[in-house]
């Protein structure tokens, strides 16, 4: 096959695509690189989560050329990256499409120019770069396809196939540049991520199929998404009712047979697809007769109602509440309804929860700042794996942002018992950083993967428990494994310990626990409270 | 012919040091249901604090009345005295009303000199001492009311509640509302100024809060006067004696308990510390 000597707009768009659907093929595998085993923050979901904004973004693009494409890309990545790994693959595509720049095609040494600032931009990005990550994956790439720009076959297929190869040799010597890859047996899954990207770009540069996949489902996904947001701008609600979604699989009935028949059961009416899945979209009184209707011409799939004069009410009220802000907004990220309410009765003026996963994405956190009507918002990110989203929000707004390193839900709830509505927000700043230090964070969790870490050997699904983030301790119950970390934690003088039960925890087993431990250690005072997080069966904090 | 001193009991006044100074206290009442008991006269510090924990009655808070600010001015007077009267803020409080109304009684507006401190406890205490020290020298009426005026412009006082239960029913919350309803337990740290309760901080153990007390009470520069004052915490109140002792050895230090008054609406359980700077 003729190896094209340049990547045009269009090209490049199918690239991006290509990767995406090959790093989704393998979006579990790479979670299962992570060398914690803890279930939060999953590298090849995020990247996933965050490559797919990018791609959404494309229906946007300013123009067809390379740059409009990688320009958008970079925009869409940046609004929805997760993550950690999330954020440093939006500085990538960000750093590429800089490079690229008004370009409407690349050549060789046009690429290898643009994966050269990529990874510079990675690399600024981070505060303190670790080789034998992500950034040594996306640096040794680059540079390869730097040399193969030089030489005389220059063609854009040749040099990216370069940058791979040395992308996979760099990502097998991980494990030699950090030790814990090479303590848990596996290579880094940020690198892991990109590699993949690459790849199933590659592979679509040189027009091989590595998996049959559906090119233009990304150009569905988001003119549909545009569709649904026109019907509801154009819906003034003069007949709430109930918004109703499905997709139809292998329909008895036409498109078009579908369409006439769904324009009588209610309003807003979008009906596309082809014979073997039909999207369906509509404004109804009764969802039941559509459901009906659905069955009786297919399966259903995606089925989604929502009570549009409920969600119509929220938003009026949500809006109502947010004419005055306090002094000094607190934007708070809190994984469960429990945690969530803490928050807001400490005085949190807008919650982020970040879902399954934890891991909210940058767009969701700059809508929270942008509906708070002050000039400058605090974040508490709560978390490691958000604090570089938390981050990447000053881009999107004129507003003060202030990030504050609060690694853990203990730490945030500290810091926030430090906000002072009297004080100036420098004041409250320096405050709430003194807080964050004078708590300790326990955290339980089953472990997701059996490894030996700093010398605790872990079973998968055994109960593991992490002080401030390390991973500690291990035990056959829940109740010995914090009974290890207490002692490490130094719990001589006794302290408060105050519980927050997730979502696979009742109230009675809490309960039990806080009166198990606070037999056992001398003056320990064990408060327990509701926090509803996933994953983690208890986060606690330790205060003297 | 001198100039005395009057202050009320919400300035938590040792009984020593009121004898020593020759400071007049015009005491409060504290009302249990119908039983009317007058402010460190008819009932102490101990034995209120033992009746609030363990009584089913919450006790309520009156001024004095007129009667009782006359019937001291009188015998003041009689004796050819002037007076300078210093009181709990009147946003807090009836009282600075009450010594009006006996001034006007008596007809003695150019005898009796009626001073507003916008302070309450140990920062009221802290003034009445300093007038009286300026009275014990011979000063003037016009040489004291500067002296208190001066003190009282350079005056903090911060504290913890066990509680901010004590605050609200008693209506003296002012700003730390802000603290009210979280969903865990906290230790809110407090200040007063401008006579009204400011949050200052949430702490969540006691052990914590008194931490902090230290690291706030050092942040004034040089001190010059404190006061530690608690309601049936002697032991954590000592200890920030001592801190402070050995921080400002050469300030003059005063320990004591929170009178009735007081007591009855921050509650048992706190500890502060009132301060003069400059």
């Amino acid at each position: 096959m003729e190896q094209p000597p340049i990547i045009d707009g269009h090209k490049l768009a199918v690239m991006l695509q290509a990767g995406a659907h090959w790093l989704e093929r393998h979006a579990s595998a790479v979670d299962a690189l992570n060398v914690f085993p803890v279930p939060d923050g999953d590298t090849g979901t995020n990247m996933l989560l965050t490559l797919k904004s990018a791609l959404a973004e494309l229906a946007r693009a300013k123009n067809d050329g390379a740059g409009g494409v990688a320009a958008a890309a970079a925009h869409g990545a940046l609004l929805g990256a997760r993550g950690n790994s999330g954020v440093i693959l939006s500085q990538i595509l960000h750093g590429f499409a800089q490079s690229i720049g008004e370009r409407e095609q690349i050549t060789g040494s046009e690429l290898a120019q643009a994966l050269l600032a990529a990874s510079d931009a990675a690399y600024r990005s981070v505060s303190q770069p670790v080789e034998g990550t992500m950034l040594t994956v996306v640096r040794e790439s680059a540079q390869a396809a730097m040399q193969a720009a030089d030489s005389p076959t220059r063609d854009v297929s040749h040099v990216l196939g370069v940058a791979l190869q040395a992308g996979k040799t760099a990502l097998a010597n991980t494990p030699n540049l950090l030790p814990v890859l090479k303590q848990a047996g596996v290579v880094d899954a940020g690198g892991q991520g990109l590699v993949l990207i690459l790849e199933g770009a590659h592979a679509c540069l040189e027009g091989r199929i590595l998996e049959h996949a559906s090119e233009s489902l990304g150009e569905i996904r988001q003119s549909w998404l545009d569709s649904v947001a026109r019907a509801h701008g154009q819906d003034h609600g003069e007949a709430w009712g109930y918004c109703t979604q499905f997709i139809i699989l292998q329909s008895a009935l036409s498109l078009e047979e579908v369409a006439e028949r769904v324009k009588a059961i209610g309003t807003s009416t979008l009906v596309v697809g082809d014979a073997s899945a039909i999207r369906v979209h509509l404004h109804t009184p009764d969802p039941g007769a559509a459901l009906s209707f659905g069955t009786s011409t297919g399966t259903l799939d995606a089925i989604k109602v929502d009570n549009m004069s409920e969600q119509h009410k929220a938003l009026v009220a949500s809006r109502q509440k947010r004419v005055i802000a306090p002094a000094v907004p607190v934007v708070a990220v809190a994984p469960g309804a429990g945690l969530a309410q803490v928050f807001r009765s400490l005085g949190a003026t807008e919650i982020v929860s970040g879902g399954q996963s934890m891991n909210p994405s940058t767009r969701e956190i700059a809508d929270a700042v942008e509906a708070i009507p002050a000039d400058a918002v605090v974040v508490l990110p709560n978390n490691p794996n958000v604090v570089r989203a938390c981050e990447q929000v000053q881009q999107l707004t004129e507003k003060r942002i202030e990030v504050l390193p609060t690694l853990t839900i203990p730490q945030g709830i500290a810091a926030l018992l430090a906000l002072n509505q009297e004080a100036s927000i420098d004041e409250n700043l320096t405050a709430m950083r003194a807080a964050l230090e004078s708590v300790r964070t326990i955290e339980i969790t089953r472990a997701t993967r059996a490894v030996t870490l700093d010398g605790v050997a872990v079973k998968e699904g055994q109960p593991i428990c992490l002080l401030d983030r390390k991973l500690a301790a291990a035990g056959e119950t829940v109740l010995e494994a914090f009974m290890s970390v207490l002692d490490e934690a130094g719990c001589a003088d006794g302290g408060l310990l105050t519980l927050y039960y997730g979502e696979n925890v009742t109230e009675e087993e809490s309960r039990t626990l806080a009166a198990a431990l606070q037999d056992h250690v001398q003056g320990l005072e064990v408060e327990v409270v509701w926090g509803g997080q996933p994953h983690y069966l208890y986060i606690a904090s330790l205060e003297q | 012919m001198a100039v005395k001193i009057v202050t009320d009991s919400t300035a938590d006044l040792l009984p020593a040091i009121a004898a020593e100074l020759d400071i007049a206290v015009v005491p409060l009442t504290v009302y249990f249901g119908e039983e009317v008991l007058r402010d460190g006269v008819d009932i102490t510090a101990a034995e209120f604090l033992a009746r609030l924990t363990t009584g089913s009655i919450h006790p309520r808070t009156s001024q004095p009345s007129p009667e009782a600010f006359k019937e001291v001015y009188s015998s003041l007077l009689a004796a050819g005295h002037q007076v300078v009267s210093i009181h709990v803020a009147a946003k807090l409080s009836g009282t600075m009303n009450s010594a009006l109304v006996a001034r006007q009684a008596l007809q003695a507006e150019d005898k009796i000199t009626v001073i507003d401190s916008t302070w309450a406890t140990m920062t009221l205490g802290l003034v009445a001492i300093n007038a009286a020290k300026a009275a014990r020298a011979g000063k003037s009426v016009q040489e004291i009311v500067l002296v208190s005026r001066d003190v009282m412009a350079n005056l903090h006082l911060i504290f913890f509640c066990d509680t901010l239960e004590y605050l609200q029913r008693g209506g003296r919350i002012g700003r730390a509302q802000a603290f009210v309803g979280g969903l865990l337990n906290i230790k809110p740290i407090l200040s007063l100024w401008d006579a009204e309760i400011h949050p200052v901080e949430r702490v969540r153990t006691r052990s914590r809060a008194l931490e902090r007390l230290r690291e706030l009470a050092v942040s004034f520069g040089p001190v010059k006067e404190f006061c530690v004052l608690h309601s049936g915490s002697p032991q954590d109140a000592r200890s920030l004696f001592d801190f402070l002792g050995q921080r400002y050895p050469d300030a003059t230090a005063y320990f004591g308990d929170l009178g009735p008054v007081i007591t009855t609406h921050v509650g048992p359980g706190v500890v502060g510390f009132g301060m003069r700077s400059g």
